[in-house]
């Protein structure tokens, strides 16, 4: 709802924003919908001057249609691929994290989402000589351990610490320092920050500060969760930046584990992983995928050198989806 | 602490009426509230609703002292037993809660007897020179055995009826035979305290009137005996925590089951359960070695290693054997899980007839 | 910035967005009473709100995150860090100490200080030991090795108990005080006595869980106000939200604001916060299991998880969740003088550096990895730590003057478990 301002065309003075202010008008909608004829006498006004201003009113705020051929060309100029560092991962997310888009990993405590998320940063940092912008809502980054996996990875020093430079973290523990951060990001400062572009932003996790918001007496908290989903997918979208989020996971009643917020978060995220801990190792199964095949199973290995190594992928089979081993410590 | 009405608090009076109105009314209503709830009631921004609940908070939340004023509170009940004493560095702790537990007829009423004598006896004497709270369940309270005690254990100080007169008169005796009374009662035990000067709570016991009542195999009743037996628990700490008494449980035993498909058939532990183990923060078992000797394992204790003495029950109570210098340690494990050796045979001996 | 998404109260926001307004840089330049005319709210609100545009507009560079709490005007927002700042602040940081040397070292030095850790276990496992073990160890001096902070400790049970305190603190000064070797710590010694430990704990009584709450409410100020506070136990957190709770929703929906309160506190106040949890019984498929009490989303709150556990008369304790160190488990025991190793050899205090490697009864971790791998060793007076760091790979770690703990430990571990409950014992 945007609001009438003398200026904001031609025609549009201050004393005919006045008159159809009295007449009840004061927004651009207001004036879209209202009949044109009726409004005319109304506010003694011209039928042809109201109609111009309409006109011109509409091609200012109206959204602009593109063909799909056109879109088709800009997602495959524009989108990349970022590797997550672990070929089998990899595999299952379909080569990798898309940009312009959002994935989800969840998992119990002690899954793994948090190892997955590092070596991420580690690998876009230090393979990809990008920058990453880490938020971290649970305080479980340890930049220690981000070396302990850049050490596995490489041996000089040097790279080490410049890849180190270039993962930005931010500590935030409420939902308005996080919306606050993400728009302050997307308002451009994101490449201001952070010299050298960014090409993954990940958030650790973003249950923690929306799970205390939903239910209870009042609904803001569903709308606060909307917001941060909306700001991360332009976000994503605008910089061509993959986004990373974990989430929770919750019982349902038949006693299986699924990723938390509940459902209307479920359509946000493109690409969702369960993590689940069993034994020594982990596993990892793809919820919900548009792009890659769906109820794919993956072992890994959490080492302690800390990169998730694959040990097997294997397919789920078709139409046993209820076969979820559910096994933890 | 947590009912205080917040008219009562510093706020003013329209943001009382604006929550009011959502039929929040006392302190525990608006903590319980999350701050985006708070903003939505109260109509404020976040850092507003921020500092409402601060200064709510600031009614509410109980005062922040140095462990260096512990000190100079009392600290220990003596038990009269001297390796008991010992091991417990002084005796049962003040403010705290002390379960004692074992299978039947191994003493239990006996040791809250005992205790209740000593809590009336003067300081000089190593009493608490206070009253006792005594809750019976099983009407298992023998005022004739309590005098028995008094005289046998302490003839010196109970050589003259007024004394043991007036020791049974600060023994304060409720009977509450079901759940719903012990409640009651424990909910407005706080004048009682105040009236009679007490400075020992004894339930005896806890265990009876809550299986009596609960049949496990029912689904939600377990969780309803939780909630329960957490309502007493927390109602006692406070208790004990307030006029700093230390407060005497007695525990049944029950059979805990094997594993699955595991050979043995189970053993006998203390009841009620994992979560009402930690509730309690001093645990005694009692157990049989045999018809006649005894033992007390100190099971869970914050200040005391496990340790195990022998003893025997006399006219005059609880005697232990062995020297004082004398202590059995053992190797101890959950005491939740400990086991409890009971009775499985009976002697006797024919007693000749005078 | 959507209005929609700022911080200020529902109402005034429902009027902003009525009146047309759908972002805040729209109402930029407006005066108080023109937003006041336009949308109806008193003049207060219309002066939240332009300090709301003021806010969000002049965030400024990197500045992100709003205040969280805190008074009337807001604090200033925190800048970011790079990893490499983070990495310095971690590596100049001490962790607090156990004396367990075993788990120390499974935690790469001790529990780590901005962080949340969680110790939960069976009833009489040894949780309020290794908490008071801790609230000793954090005021040890920092020419010891130790972080000489104060302690807050909120106690829901009742078992902090006095005499433990004092057992546990007098065994802790007769072992610095054995390692005196310099100028300094012979100074420190003095204002390091069982009565000055006393009185840097802090103690609170809660009863119940709005008590509880509302504690956590006015402890930023408090540490504010208390500066020389590094260490925040709460025993135990389970306990008060155990009991008879309307709606479970609402119980997860408090667990997790306590949760992002005390990770926010850990992190910007720079202290370590230790929660105990109980263990609770679930059902599942017909067996029973024990299982940390409080519920699934509980498990996510605290960044490292502890669990001591029995087997059989053994006392275990496991690293369960940590983001920073694999998960092990090591021995330990409780002695007259607090939280131990579980094999007590005794040694004497050796001057020469030693390599330490830790072994567990599940896993193998190698604690001497580098790149460098070059290796110092310096002394100190109560157990290991890593120090300085650099993005190089070096790693120096410090051990215990007092004793070197036995590194090959066979899996069946041999344990020293005859304690005196009166006599004193030497800790070496």
């Amino acid at each position: 709802m945007v609001v009438l301002r003398e200026g904001m065309c031609p025609g549009l003075d201050a004393d005919l924003v006045r008159d159809l202010r009295a007449a009840g008008i004061k927004t651009v909608e207001d004036v879209v919908s209202s009949d044109i004829e009726d409004l005319a006498q109304r506010c003694s006004v011209s039928y042809k001057a109201l109609f111009a201003i309409r006109r011109v009113l509409l091609a200012q705020h109206a959204a602009f249609p593109v063909s799909g051929a056109d879109l088709y060309e800009e997602l495959l100029s524009s989108t990349a691929i970022i590797s997550t560092g672990n070929p089998s991962l990899d595999k299952l997310l379909d080569s990798g994290l898309f940009t312009g888009e959002i994935t989800e990993l969840s998992g119990g405590p002690g899954s793994g989402k948090s190892q997955v998320c590092f070596g991420v940063a580690v690998h876009v940092s230090l393979h990809l000589k990008q920058s990453v912008i880490f938020i971290d809502t649970t305080g479980g980054l340890t930049a220690s351990r981000l070396l302990q996996m850049m050490q596995t990875e490489s041996s000089n020093p040097e790279e080490q610490t410049e890849a180190l430079q270039r993962i930005h973290v931010f500590r935030l523990f409420n939902i308005f320092s996080l919306l606050d951060c993400l728009f302050a990001l997307r308002s451009g400062r994101l490449q201001q920050a952070c010299a050298g572009s960014v090409k993954a932003v990940i958030v650790d996790s973003v249950s923690a500060v929306i799970s205390p918001l939903l239910g209870g007496k009042q609904n803001e908290g569903m709308s606060l969760m909307i917001q941060v989903a909306g700001a991360l997918k332009t976000m994503a979208k605008d910089f061509n930046v993959a986004a990373l989020v974990t989430n929770h996971v919750t019982r349902s009643d038949s006693g299986g584990v699924q990723p938390g917020l509940g459902v209307s978060w479920s359509h946000i995220p493109r690409t969702r992983v369960l993590l689940e801990r069993r034994g020594e190792g982990g596993g990892g199964r793809a919820l919900q995928s548009a792009l890659c095949d769906p109820d794919q199973v993956l072992q890994t290995a959490l080492s302690h050198q800390g990169r998730v190594r694959p040990a097997v992928v294997e397919p789920l089979e078709r139409g046993v989806v209820g076969k979820e081993k559910t096994g933890r410590d | 602490m947590a009912t205080r009405m917040l008219k009562r608090t510093c706020l003013s009076n329209d943001v009382c009426e604006q929550l009011k109105r959502h039929h929040i009314e006392s302190c525990k209503d608006l903590l319980s509230l999350t701050p985006l709830e708070v903003m939505h009631v109260a109509c404020l921004s976040y850092q507003k609703a921020i500092e409402l609940l601060q200064s709510v908070s600031k009614a509410v939340a109980p005062p922040v002292t140095t462990a260096l004023e512990l000190c100079k509170k009392q600290a220990c009940f003596s038990t009269s037993l001297p390796t008991l004493d010992k091991l417990l560095r002084g005796g049962l702790p003040c403010g705290t809660i002390t379960e004692v537990t074992g299978p039947s007829g191994c003493g239990k009423t006996q040791i809250c007897l005992m205790l209740s004598v000593l809590a009336t006896m003067p300081k000089s004497e190593g009493g608490l020179d206070s009253g006792v709270i005594y809750i019976d369940t099983e009407s298992a309270f023998s005022a004739v055995r309590l005098v028995e005690i008094a005289q046998s254990r302490f003839p010196d100080y109970f050589n003259c009826r007024e004394r043991i007169l007036n020791m049974a008169g600060r023994v304060l005796l409720c009977r509450d035979l079901t759940c719903q009374d012990v409640l009651n009662r424990l909910d407005t035990l706080e004048e009682d305290i105040i009236s009679s000067g007490a400075g020992l709570i004894i339930l005896d016991s806890v265990a009876s009137v809550v299986r009596k009542e609960f049949d496990t195999t029912l689904p939600g009743n377990l969780m309803h005996r939780s909630d329960l037996l957490g309502h007493k628990a927390s109602t006692l700490k406070y208790l004990a925590h307030q006029f700093n008494l230390p407060v005497v449980l007695t525990n049944q035993i029950t059979t805990h089951l094997g594993g699955h498909g595991s050979e043995d058939a189970g053993f006998v532990t203390a009841a009620l359960g994992n979560t009402w183990s930690h509730s309690v923060n001093t645990r005694l078992i009692l157990q049989y070695v045999d018809s006649h000797q005894r033992q007390i394992l100190i099971a869970k204790s914050p200040v005391a290693p496990f340790a195990v003495l022998n003893y025997t029950i006399e006219k005059q109570g609880i005697c232990l054997d062995g020297d004082d210098s004398q202590e059995t340690l053992y190797e101890g494990t959950d005491p939740g899980l400990q086991s409890i050796r009971v009775q499985t045979g009976f002697t006797y001996n024919l007693t000749q007839p005078m | 910035m959507q209005i929609s998404s700022c911080s200020l109260s529902p109402a005034v926001k429902s009027r902003l967005t009525a009146a047309g307004f759908h972002f805040l840089s729209e109402l930029r330049g407006l005066s108080p009473s023109h937003i006041c005319a336009e949308t109806g709210v008193s003049q207060q609100e219309a002066l939240q709100v332009l300090q709301a545009v003021r806010g969000g507009a002049s965030g400024g560079g990197a500045s992100v995150g709003g205040a969280s709490g805190g008074g009337g005007a807001s604090v200033g927002p925190p800048p970011s860090l790079t990893a490499l700042q983070l990495l310095q602040e971690e590596q100049s940081q001490r962790s607090i100490f156990s004396f367990c040397s075993q788990l120390d070292a499974t935690l790469g030095g001790g529990l780590p200080v901005g962080k949340t850790t969680e110790i939960c276990g069976a009833p009489g496992t040894g949780k309020t030991q290794l908490c008071l073990q801790l609230v000793v160890d954090v005021q040890v001096p920092v020419c010891f090795g130790g972080l000489g902070g104060q302690v807050v400790v909120v106690d829901t049970e009742g078992s902090f108990l006095l005499q433990r305190v004092q057992d546990i603190a007098g065994a802790v000064v007769k072992h610095c005080s054995l390692l005196v070797e310099d100028d300094e710590q012979r100074v420190a010694m003095t204002t390091f006595s069982v009565e000055t430990i006393l009185s840097n704990i802090f103690l609170v009584r809660c009863h119940d869980y709005v008590e509880l709450l509302a504690e956590l409410h006015l402890l930023p100020d408090f540490l504010s106000e208390h500066p020389r506070v590094r260490l925040l136990v709460i025993d135990s957190v389970a306990f008060p939200f155990r009991l008879h709770f309307d709606e479970l929703s609402q119980r997860t929906r408090l667990l997790n604001g306590l949760a992002q309160q005390l990770i926010a506190m850990a992190t910007s106040h720079n202290v370590a916060v230790v929660i105990t949890n109980q263990m609770t019984t679930r059902l599942r498929g017909g067996q029973s299991q024990l299982v940390p009490a409080l519920g699934e989303s509980w498990g996510h709150a605290p960044t490292i998880r502890l669990l001591l556990q029995w087997a059989g008369t053994q006392r275990l304790a496991t690293i369960f969740k940590s983001p920073g160190h694999p998960g092990a488990t090591v021995q330990y025991q409780i002695t007259s003088d607090g939280f131990r190793d579980a094999d007590q050899s005794e040694q004497p205090p050796s001057k020469r550096p030693r390599t330490h490697t830790v072994q567990s009864a599940t896993g193998q971790r190698d604690s001497n990895q580098s790149s460098a791998g070059q290796r110092d060793s310096n002394q100190s007076a109560a157990g290991q730590r890593d120090s300085n760091q650099s993005a190089a790979g070096q790693r120096d770690s410090n051990q215990s003057a007092a004793g070197q703990r036995d590194s090959n430990q066979s899996a069946a571990g041999q344990r020293d478990s005859n304690q005196s409950a009166a006599g004193q014992r030497e800790c070496s």
